[in-house]
């Protein structure tokens, strides 16, 4: 094996980076230093409570006039979405409604842009029941799905971004 | 690293994004559909223009707006969210 010299304070700002990470405050044998790093959480984990999720974003090409049905990377059927764009800030701005399906109780996000309704509750949106149908098939692994309304619909251009998750 | 994705309807691509979609395509090709979106025509009241996969824009009527999910009951209830309590017709 090649040997190197390495200065030994090269080797001490090693190891209070790693120190800084673990909160540890022994010194650090040179040949446990690698061993030390993998051990560092890399961060960036979920929420507790939360299994998975995915993030992406939606830029319509052209007004929507009817519902989009909106591709996301979870790989399973979602059970809550959350969507924003940036600079809409009037209601009619507000783009749309996140269809949710059955479970998710009805909210209103005015802070951040999106109106989140369960479809087909009493005190919610009155989906007849087609379009609740399309609603709930259009929730899978793949797809979710937000309606639009003479008020509310997506704007052509705006890219709106959006994450989708799952309760553990 | 983000992929990114372009989604047809038929002839036409609906919308470009991120996460998952149609066809994946390049961060340039992504940006440059960005740019052709954002530069689309302007039409008139009562039309719409739709982007084909050959990213030529096609001049359609509107559909008529689904509004199936307004209700009154909705309106009250935006109102309220707003904090219009109170109101009368004019």
């Amino acid at each position: 094996m090649a040997e190197y010299m390495i200065q030994g304070e090269t080797l001490t700002a090693i190891a209070d980076a790693i120190r800084g990470k673990t909160g540890g405050a022994s010194p650090i044998d040179p040949a446990q230093m690698a061993a030390e790093i993998s051990n560092i959480s890399a961060g960036g984990g979920l929420p507790a409570g939360i299994s998975a999720v995915s993030v992406g974003t939606y830029t319509p090409a052209s007004e929507t006039t009817s519902s989009a049905k909106i591709p996301h990377g979870l790989g399973d059927v979602p059970n809550f979405v959350v969507m924003y764009a940036d600079g809409l800030v009037t209601s009619a701005d507000f783009a749309t409604y996140i269809c949710a399906f059955a479970g998710i109780p009805q909210l209103l996000e005015a802070g951040v842009g999106v109106r989140m309704y369960r479809h087909g509750s009493a005190n919610g949106s009155s989906f007849n029941n087609g379009a609740t149908l399309a609603y709930e098939s259009a929730y899978t692994n793949t797809t979710f799905m937000v309606a639009q309304s003479s008020s509310y619909k997506l704007k052509a251009g705006t890219t709106y971004k959006f994450v989708v998750g799952k309760f553990a | 690293m983000d992929k990114y994705y372009k989604n047809f309807d038929g002839d036409y691509i609906v919308a470009i994004g991120t996460g998952n979609g149609d066809e994946e395509i390049t961060k340039e090709e992504y940006e440059n559909l960005l740019f052709v979106i954002r530069n689309r025509p302007t039409a008139e009241p009562g039309y719409e223009y739709k982007l084909r996969t050959d990213l030529t824009w096609e001049r359609v009527e509107a559909p008529p707006v689904e509004d199936e999910d307004a209700t009154e009951e909705d309106y009250i209830a935006a109102l309220a969210e707003l904090g219009v309590t109170s109101y009368e017709e004019v």
